[in-house]
């Protein structure tokens, strides 16, 4: 009995490591492409969700009255707080879904601000900034770990202003 | 037996390139399963991702556009909280709901002293729940739910 494997058309056996080749490179392709289209989709919710949380945190801050009351908010609400070269970081983290844990920390939302202060009153530069901590799988691209970022101004006038 | 050695040679040749061929077409369907599942997720999050955007960036540009003073205020409309927004036409006092009813944030514009019923409302798009809340006096938080996900939205009012 010769059960050894042994082909005995050399052209079938070269179709059959084509055939199997072409599907290999073939669904490789494929996968990467959906690979590509999912990590897309993530991105595009991660930059919604991001968006939202930046633009309430910039409304806060927005909405107070003195400098005092925005760190006030800020060391409440986030999760550390540092100085970097005369600038103030707070940084708060969030999990995969986007709930805030400093645990878990899949995303990072980073507000920096920086004061100029005159006679007239403090001017405050801010940017807040959410980023992935890992970058996204299947792009390379770079910058990808930043997910959205706003910069804006707030100005509190030293005589509190019309109202004040 | 060269005979019998040749009908073996042929059967494993037959049932090797089967297999193959069997492996080839189950690899295949995961592979289209895969996609599909995948497509699935993505126009899933794509709906989600829409509904809860429109209804907060919606909710966003009407306060901005009418951040004037006086003009936007939250008042309760059959029990849940409603935007409202104060306007004046040609000496006449117009008013513009904007709330949470059967599933759906609606937009009602009428006249300021009139009765209206929550479904005669204009449609602007489906949320599972649609929370308004005052926080302070110049700032309103809402906050949009569909299919188990939640988005939240500060907004300030500046003319206040």
């Amino acid at each position: 009995m010769n059960n050894k494997l042994s082909l005995n058309s050399k052209t079938s056996l070269w179709e059959i490591i084509m055939s199997v080749l072409i599907f290999t490179v073939s669904g490789v392709i494929m996968l990467n492409c959906f690979g590509i289209a999912r990590f897309t989709q993530i991105r595009a919710n991660d930059k919604t969700i991001a968006g939202a949380i930046i633009q309430s945190d910039m409304e806060i801050i927005k909405s107070l009255n003195s400098a005092d009351e925005v760190h006030e908010f800020l060391s409440d609400s986030y999760d550390s707080n540092n100085m970097d070269n005369g600038k103030y970081v707070y940084r708060k983290y969030y999990d995969k879904s986007w709930k805030q844990s400093s645990i878990d920390k899949e995303y990072a939302v980073c507000i920096t601000l920086s004061h100029n202060n005159s006679k007239s009153g403090n001017l405050i530069n801010i940017n807040i900034t959410a980023e992935k901590e890992k970058p996204y799988p299947f792009t390379k691209k770079e910058g990808l770990n930043k997910v959205f970022s706003v910069d804006s101004k707030k100005f509190f006038p030293a005589s509190g202003g019309s109202h004040g | 037996m060269n005979k019998q050695n040749n009908i073996n040679q042929f059967s494993f040749q037959f049932v090797f390139i089967m297999i193959i061929n069997l492996i080839i077409v189950i690899l295949s369907v995961m592979i289209i399963s895969l996609g599909k599942n995948i497509y699935d997720n993505i126009n899933n999050d794509r709906n989600t991702n829409y509904d809860l955007r429109v209804s907060l960036s919606y909710i966003a540009n009407k306060i901005r556009q009418s951040d004037k003073k006086d003009a936007v205020e939250i008042t309760e409309l059959n029990g849940i909280n409603s935007v409202v927004i104060n306007e004046v036409y040609d000496e006449e006092e117009y008013r513009t709901y904007i709330y949470f009813y059967d599933g759906a944030i609606y937009e009602m514009f009428t006249d300021r002293d009139s009765a209206f019923d929550l479904s005669d409302g204009m449609k602007i798009t489906d949320v599972d729940l649609f929370e308004i809340n005052v926080i302070e006096d110049s700032l309103y938080k809402f906050a949009a739910i569909s299919k188990e996900e939640r988005a939240e939205l500060y907004l300030s009012v500046y003319s206040r």
